[in-house]
């Protein structure tokens, strides 16, 4: 497979997930909002840290003074001067799309196209503004098609594996910016004046996970039990640990196992963080400070997903990989490609 | 008997199907009798039946100056164009005849001129071709071939005669709606392509893929092929998507090549891989940036000096455009008697060289019953036609001739030969041409059709895709019923 | 006379470039009176990859890649030149154009085949304009071909006013003519396309131009620019090169790089880059005369 193939494949699935976390996250701190009562009349402390799970802050006040819920909710749905919004993610998935139409199936091809051509219809501005649970559940309804289809349309060769690679790495980095979002709150449970519940059970709304994780614990909306559910344990497929597993399955099957020597980098770095995490306790994890342990994952998938970029598509190109810089796919930030002559 | 036919009016033109009215040419007997039994209805629903195969299949050209790159289908008129066998030899044999000659003008213009020094083939006519390549002087292609896959453009005339309009060497397209337009066919008149003696053309992929793999450095066993393709926003991406698949090769651009140690490699998950063959739908003027004067991304920086050495072949040749350009045209004659000593056997459209001086006065002296071309120009641009032009339009033609003769040449007004085309309801007579492809490998193969294409406007005599023309399938039969 | 040749080209990116590859004329070439004696290119930052090879004039080529992120790209050629002094013919004593003319009409014999090649239109030089009218005052009927070129070459140098701000590399010649306006490229262009009106070869040279500080000032270093001109050729001789800028035949002050049939076969160097932004270039030429 083409490297600029393999490195379409991977950002439009990136991006799709991308987009569908981004929608869960502006869902369920809208539900957050409505339960919160008297905490919701300061916005700004709830809407505030989403900014800083999607990595937006500086951007977004460049635009805004002010964090409002309107605001916010504008700014990551459908701002198209914010290259990370639902909308850019839908359009930056689609023109990796494009670009490898004659490798994925029509199917695929026309959900995200179909998806994109919603979005940047008046019915969707429309939508968001009047009904934003629906628009963001049509989003929600349009990612889980795209993984249906890929699912059962994808050869399972190079393209899947690549297209898993790009899923799971996205769907790792948001849970732990998820997690994140909680760091800073207290792991106590109720009575103790200091526990949020209602922030905990959000966490797991974002995740998908509050049904699991019912049936999951006997002991309901414990902080500790969440962070466990969500990080080392691999049973539910948006936790960290469930991600890595999968990234894994899909690494062996791109470049195999073999001797340590000739063990590709990416393997190594993911095989390091599979066994940290496997074999970490949660006792470690608060010793550690939740903050610190999730930076620590952060910087590690960075680097697993540099390595990825460099081992697949850069590789013999001595370029540095600067974020998620890369010259083959299409990104929102891409700058033109120009010519020059003297 | 009554019959789909019944009203159909042949008029005063070389009709391909009947020779008068309710007198059907005896190759086309076979379907007369089984198509011309339907009602319009039941026809009409046949052909809506092909619509929906092209759509779904994605048989799709891009449509430029549209940013939402809309993809359009090429429009495909189920009633098959029939050529029946003695008259298909006679046109098989023309244009291997031709790729010939076409092929030892190449390579003598590349390299010794002996057309140009024994005074056939005026000097200005090739250093003077916006298309020659000086750079190729005296560079060894494999096996000296320089075009390997060309589509000729014929018409026939008034009275059935066939006629070279144009040599198509440089990067020739829609041999994937031939090979589409067949399989339409094949879905809504399986019974007809049964009964009567239809040649088959889905060999071409293959057919294609060896003659590519004919170029291969002789050391490669197995070579690599690619496609390469100047992207998703050229109008042709489907064809090149669709002919790689047909060949079973990867589809690339310029971007996933590199160059080392005047190598190709195309850059894949699994590292670089060498490419030892390109079917490039790339125009010289964009296959490398560092060579050719248009600076473009679209190609490889380095390919032309990959090529020169031998490490990589293309197809087709660079250069080869210089025998596409409509002043050289009007000589192939010439050429297939000097190089071949033979005399063509299909001729070409007269031609008027504006070059020559006494042809260049009665260019001007019979403007308006000529159809004036500019040599480097194509798909109708830079064109006079005589006959519906007005007086203003010719003083300004008159003009620009004499400014720069070598730039035109003149035809007469062909009458091109037509067929029953469904329009509705009924059938009418339109113009068409015809585009065989002919392959250059190890040896020259002609695919038994090609496509017919169809100027769909009544009256109009332009069958090119962008300008409202549409296709037929071509049956070339086994025998002469 | 002996020179060194320093020829800086700084290319800056207002963001970074992925990847660029360029094609560098530099290289002096070797002539009846010109030898290249040493030549060099050094780079900031080093090339991933850097091959060499002739062109179809016979220029030296050089190809050179970045393949990692840069914003700024540096390329220097250092050259020792060796000249000795042009032999010219008497202009008077050549044949008649028309005559040389003549020679260029089919069938052209064998040993003229490379002039002929700058007989015809070239990639910058295909317009058609009055340009026959423009030279035949110099192109009087039975005049001395190199004295009707001469001729021509001293009109453009009257006629027109040297103005670096009236074109650019992508003015077309027609409107140089209407402006009477241009720099050395649109000079040398103009006696080429002009000669070759009259059916005669006429190809480009790019080479660099000794300056003369004015008498008791010191030279100043790398005020030197790129020069271009023109060569018409005389049967019998060969090509003679003249300089319709500074309305004289080239001399031990003119150093020829690289020869075709117009600007567009000799850029000395032309690039192409993925992503930089804007981007500046900034060309530096020193010519320094080593003595004889």
């Amino acid at each position: 497979m083409l490297s600029r193939v393999a490195d379409s494949i991977y950002w439009m699935a990136r991006y799709m997930e991308r987009a569908e976390n981004l929608s869960r996250l502006l869902l369920s701190t809208q539900d957050l909002l409505l339960d919160a009562g008297e905490e919701a009349a300061d916005e700004s402390q709830f809407w505030g840290p989403i900014l800083m799970t999607t990595g937006d802050e500086e951007r977004y006040d460049k635009v805004h003074t002010t964090i409002e819920g309107e605001l916010v909710a504008l700014f990551l749905a459908l701002r198209t001067d914010n290259p990370n919004s639902i909308l850019n993610c839908v359009r930056a998935a689609r023109e990796n799309a494009r670009t490898v139409r004659d490798q994925i199936s029509d199917e695929l091809w026309e959900c995200i196209n179909g998806l994109r051509l919603f979005l940047e219809s008046p019915e969707a501005a429309a939508l968001h503004q009047n009904q934003r649970a629906a628009f963001y559940e049509k989003v929600l309804v349009a990612s889980y098609q795209f993984q249906g289809i890929a699912a059962s349309t994808t050869p399972r060769d190079e393209s899947w594996h690549f297209l898993r690679l790009g899923l799971c790495l996205e769907r790792a980095d948001k849970t732990t910016r998820l997690i994140d979002t909680c760091s800073a709150i207290s792991l106590d449970m109720p009575p103790n004046p200091l526990a949020r519940p209602l922030r905990w059970a959000a966490l797991l709304r974002s995740s998908s996970a509050w049904h699991a994780f019912q049936a999951y614990s006997s002991n309901k909306l414990n902080p500790v039990d969440i962070v466990e559910y969500l990080l080392p344990n691999d049973t539910f497929p948006r936790s960290f640990a469930w991600c890595i597993e999968a990234m894994h399955t899909a690494l062996i099957a791109l470049c195999g196992n073999g001797r340590l020597e000739e063990m590709k980098v990416p393997v190594r770095l993911l095989g390091r963080l599979r066994a940290d995490i496997a074999y970490i306790t949660m006792d470690e994890v608060l010793k550690e400070g939740l903050h610190e342990f999730i930076d620590r994952l952060q910087s590690k998938l960075n680097d697993i997903g540099a390595s990825i970029l460099q081992t697949f598509v850069l590789y013999g190109d001595s370029a540095p990989v600067i974020g998620e810089a890369s010259f083959l796919a299409y990104h929102p930030k891409v700058e033109a490609n120009m010519q020059i002559q003297q | 008997m009554s019959s789909l036919f019944n009203d159909y009016q042949p008029g005063s033109f070389f009709d391909e199907m009947f020779s008068a009215p309710d007198s059907a040419r005896s190759h086309y007997a076979g379907i007369t009798g089984s198509i011309g039994t339907l009602s319009p209805a039941e026809y009409a629903a046949r052909q809506r039946t092909a619509d929906t195969v092209f759509l779904r299949q994605g048989v799709t050209f891009t449509v430029y100056g549209d940013d939402q790159g809309t993809e359009r289908i090429f429009p495909f008129d189920l009633m098959p164009r029939i050529i029946p066998h003695k008259e298909w030899e006679r046109v098989e044999s023309g244009l291997i005849q031709r790729i010939t000659a076409l092929n030892l003008f190449l390579n003598d213009v590349y390299h010794e001129q002996k057309i140009i020094t024994d005074g056939i083939v005026p000097r200005e006519l090739v250093e003077s071709a916006s298309h020659f390549r000086p750079e190729f002087k005296g560079v060894k292609v494999p096996h000296g071939i320089y075009i390997h896959i060309c589509g000729t453009d014929l018409v026939r005339d008034g009275k059935g005669e066939y006629f070279v309009l144009e040599d198509n060497g440089r990067c020739p397209s829609g041999a994937s709606y031939m090979l589409e337009n067949r399989n339409a066919m094949k879905r809504t008149f399986p019974g007809l392509l049964q009964s009567l003696p239809v040649r088959p053309v889905d060999a071409y992929g293959s057919m294609l893929r060896e003659t590519l793999a004919h170029l291969a450095p002789l050391s490669v066993i197995d070579p690599n092929i690619v496609v390469l393709t100047p992207g998703v926003f050229n109008s042709a991406y489907f064809e090149h998507c669709y002919l790689a698949k047909q060949m079973g090769v990867p589809i690339v651009e310029g971007r996933d090549l590199v160059l080392k140690n005047d190598r190709i490699f195309m850059r894949t998950a699994k590292g670089l891989q060498q490419v030892h063959v390109i079917y490039r739908r790339i125009d010289d003027d964009f296959l490398d940036p560092l060579v050719f004067r248009k600076d473009s991304l679209l190609g490889v920086p380095g390919l032309v000096k990959a090529y020169q050495s031998g490490h990589v072949a293309l197809a087709n040749s660079i250069g080869t455009g210089v025998a596409d350009d409509k002043a050289v045209y009007a000589l192939v004659p010439k050429m297939i008697k000097y190089y071949l000593d033979q005399d063509p056997i299909l001729p070409n459209v007269t031609t008027y060289l504006g070059v020559d001086p006494k042809e260049c006065e009665y260019i001007l002296a019979n403007l308006p019953n000529l159809v004036v071309k500019a040599v480097n120009e194509s798909g109708g641009y830079g064109m006079l036609m005589g006959p519906h032009s007005t007086k203003e339009e010719q003083t300004e033609f008159a003009e620009r001739i004499r400014a720069n003769p070598r730039n035109y040449i003149a035809q007469p007004v062909l009458q091109l030969s037509r067929h029953p085309v469904f329009q509705g309801d009924h059938f009418e007579g339109r113009h068409i041409d015809l585009r065989p492809y002919v392959l250059y490998g190890d040896r020259i193969q002609v695919v038994p059709g090609g496509l017919t294409r169809v100027a769909l406007k009544k009256g109009s005599l332009v069958v090119n895709s962008s300008q409202g023309g549409g296709s037929k399938d071509t049956w070339v039969l086994w025998d002469d019923e | 006379m002996n020179y060194r040749i320093t020829h800086r080209t700084t290319y800056e990116y207002s963001s970074r470039v992925a990847v660029s590859h360029h094609a560098a004329r530099l290289r002096p070439r070797d002539t009846e009176t010109q030898r290249c004696q040493d030549f060099s290119l050094s780079f900031d930052p080093e090339p991933d990859l850097l091959t060499e090879h002739t062109d179809s004039f016979g220029n030296r080529v050089s190809c050179f890649s970045i393949q990692k992120l840069h914003a700024f790209f540096e390329v220097t050629s250092l050259s020792y030149v060796k000249l000795s002094p042009v032999l010219q013919p008497d202009p008077a004593q050549t044949p008649p154009w028309e005559q040389v003319a003549a020679l260029f009409r089919d069938p052209v014999p064998f040993d003229l085949l490379d002039p002929c090649q700058f007989v015809f239109r070239s990639p910058l030089l295909v317009h058609e304009m009055p340009l026959r009218e423009f030279a035949l005052p110099s192109f009087k009927p039975g005049r001395a071909v190199l004295a009707a070129t001469a001729d021509l070459c001293a009109r453009i140098h009257l006629e027109f006013v040297f103005d670096p701000k009236a074109t650019t590399i992508s003015t077309p010649l027609a409107e140089v003519l209407e402006k009477k306006r241009g720099v050395c490229q649109d000079f040398a262009h103009l006696a080429i396309a002009s000669l070759r009106a009259m059916g005669l070869p006429a190809r480009y040279v790019s080479g660099y131009l000794r300056t003369h500080p004015p008498a008791g000032k010191p030279r100043l270093v790398g005020v030197d620019a790129s020069h271009a001109w023109a060569a018409c050729f005389v049967p019998g001789f060969g090509w003679v090169d003249f300089d319709p800028t500074n309305d004289c035949f080239t001399s031990l002050d003119h150093i020829t790089v690289a020869i075709g049939r117009d600007f567009s076969d000799v850029s000395p160097v032309r690039g192409i880059i993925t992503g930089g932004g804007k981007h500046s270039v900034e060309v530096g030429v020193d010519v320094e005369p080593l003595g004889a």
